[in-house]
């Protein structure tokens, strides 16, 4: 098998302040396979942001390490990474720099890295903005005048003109339309088939995930406690957590609304499963001991007590 | 920089001070030409008519000296506003790049800037000029340096200030994704973006340094005979403005409009930058 494109092992990251800490991300491990789409879904403040971040190299992790090859096998260094990954945020009227022409924003990427003159990238952009469907008149305005939508598809022209083999999506449609989301998640899905791109897709909104990735990594608390292929998981949910995210977003039934309104302090050091609190299926060992992420199946990790047993005993 | 902003379109706000102030700069720079009394400039004198009261010979009436008011006041424009954009672009130009530094840069950097620059701060506003400039020497050059580095602290608090909110902006963490240096953030993003509130201040400093200068050389630290310039103008006349109001009067209320226009030109590209952000 080939090797994985990108690897993140054992990440770890806590905020301090004063004497507060707070755990944004503990031992978190993924993979990324080329051509493969990895969405990270969670609820707000369950370090997703952090996760994304770090794997740009925006933030540094306190343990751990993320490490990315080439075709050959080796490991890149600082200046290819840079030009391997890229990113497209969540905020299309945020990550356009308002003073800076469209040319001029979706070029920054190859100005930076010195090493094209002006007529290859005047090549490049165009070839992009064709690519994400944005008219070319477009290129000599400032973002102020664009739509929400036609912003995002100058922010993934951007993200696209260093020709990257990652992309990390950070929530890129939430703060759009749904008609536009539409449209850019498609647009999304046929640039990944053009161009073999793999994409880290992080969101909140769970039918988006699904309908973009290929596997899907829960995140709570900075943990993933579990991660599968969106199939499976779209078939069977194991954790407790994974099953009421899935019945409140497919309108089964609504998240219970007094576990929601818990408050979560997540400053404090505990001992046992960091769902407990929440948990509906909670058993008396939960409070005392953390369930460790453990494989089930081929490419399907849970952490919880409840299903590892569960699951060899149906096979 | 000001792409999104049609000239015409100016606020009226902007308009009539605008146009006080261009035609106050092209009135002096013509005055030596078209005025009778142009060598009243080079400080020519004509005792036979001192201290005529305004009249059409002499608009604005004339001095003890028998120099002509109006050619004077006029033609120390060039100066007054030369002092007022020499002391905002100086301090612009010593404020703004430190204040970027120590927003973009943080930690024992920033303490160390800013605990200078409060330094500055904590003498009273007149108090260093005339420190400066008196240790300097008088003349409307170290006026200029005197003024400019007792102000400058203020365009780096700004500077800073604007630095800590645009560095967490989305598209500068792009540019750090893409691999971009602080120099690169600092010139493109943080720097264009920073600007507005900085111009804003300068235009109305503009006034108040025009009004300090003629502070400064009304106590004699500024301009000097022949020179011409409002302050000294009113220093010279002021044993006889009980008598002769014209002579004080006249040079007071350039003064006065210059001081307004510059403040009326700095709240009008105020509204005038906010209202562009906030279509964004």
């Amino acid at each position: 098998m080939e090797p994985p494109l990108i690897t993140l092992s054992n990440i770890s990251k806590t905020y301090r302040e004063g004497k507060t800490e707070v755990k944004a991300l503990e031992n978190v491990s993924l993979v990324v396979n080329k051509g493969e789409t990895v969405g990270i879904i969670g609820e707000s403040g369950c370090g997703k942001t952090t996760l994304s971040q770090i794997t740009l190299g925006l933030l540094k992790q306190d343990t751990g390490h993320v490490r990315m090859i080439d075709e050959n096998g080796k490991k890149l260094d600082e200046k290819l990474f840079y030009q391997t990954i890229s990113s497209v945020f969540q905020d299309p009227w945020g990550s356009l720099n308002p003073r800076m022409s469209i040319f001029n924003s979706i070029a920054e990427p190859l100005v930076i890295t010195r090493n094209f003159d002006k007529h290859e990238i005047k090549k490049r952009v165009y070839q992009v903005i064709d690519q994400v469907q944005l008219n070319t008149e477009l290129l000599d305005k400032y973002p102020h005048t664009l739509s929400g939508g036609q912003r995002q598809r100058a922010a993934i022209a951007r993200a696209l003109i260093s020709d990257p083999t990652l992309i990390i999506l950070d929530e890129p449609t939430s703060a759009l339309d749904v008609s536009v989301q539409a449209q850019i998640l498609n647009l999304l899905k046929d640039l990944q088939e053009q161009n073999n791109l793999s994409y880290i897709f992080i969101s909140h909104d769970l039918p988006v995930v699904m309908y973009l990735s290929h596997r899907i990594a829960v995140l709570y608390r900075g943990q993933i406690i579990e991660e599968g292929s969106s199939t499976d998981l779209m078939g069977q949910q194991i954790h407790p957590y994974t099953k009421q995210l899935f019945s409140s977003a497919f309108g089964k039934n609504k998240l219970d609304k007094a576990i929601l309104d818990e408050v979560l302090d997540s400053s404090d050091q505990k001992v046992g499963c960091i769902y407990e609190f929440r948990c509906p299926e909670k058993l008396t060992q939960c409070a005392n001991e953390a369930p460790n992420l453990i494989k089930v199946d081929s490419g399907r990790e849970v952490a919880c007590f409840l299903q590892p047993q569960k699951q060899t005993e149906t096979k | 920089m000001f792409s999104s902003i049609n000239i015409f379109g100016l606020k009226r706000s902007i308009f009539l001070p605008g146009l006080f102030i261009f035609a106050l700069i092209v009135a002096s720079l013509l005055i030596p030409g078209l005025s009778p009394y142009s060598e009243d400039i080079r400080g020519a004198v004509h005792f036979e008519e001192s201290n005529l009261s305004p009249s059409f010979s002499h608009y604005f009436g004339t001095d003890a000296a028998g120099r002509d008011i109006f050619t004077l006041t006029v033609r120390a424009a060039l100066t007054s506003l030369g002092i007022g954009f020499g002391v905002v672009i100086l301090a612009m130009f010593i404020g703004t790049p430190l204040g970027l530094i120590a927003g973009m840069k943080g930690k024992w950097i920033d303490e160390i800037i800013m605990r200078i620059v409060d330094g500055f701060l904590a003498f009273p506003p007149l108090v260093l000029p005339l420190i400066i400039t008196s240790a300097l020497g008088p003349s409307i050059n170290n006026i200029v340096i005197g003024i400019a580095i007792s102000w400058f602290p203020w365009y780096v608090r700004i500077a800073r200030s604007q630095a800590i909110v645009l560095k967490n902006q989305d598209y500068v963490l792009a540019s750090r994704s893409f691999g971009g240096s602080s120099t690169h953030i600092i010139l493109k993003h943080i720097l264009p973006n920073s600007l507005p509130p900085i111009i804003v201040q300068a235009s109305i400093d503009a006034g108040y340094a025009i009004l300090v200068a003629a502070g400064l050389s009304f106590i004699g630290l500024g301009a000097h005979p022949p020179q011409v310039e409002w302050g000294l103008m009113i220093t010279q006349a002021r044993a006889h403005f009980l008598d002769q109001w014209w002579t004080v009067t006249f040079p007071g209320l350039f003064i006065f409009m210059t001081v307004i226009s510059f403040n009326l030109i700095g709240d009008g590209l105020r509204e005038t930058l906010n209202l562009n952000n906030r279509e964004e």
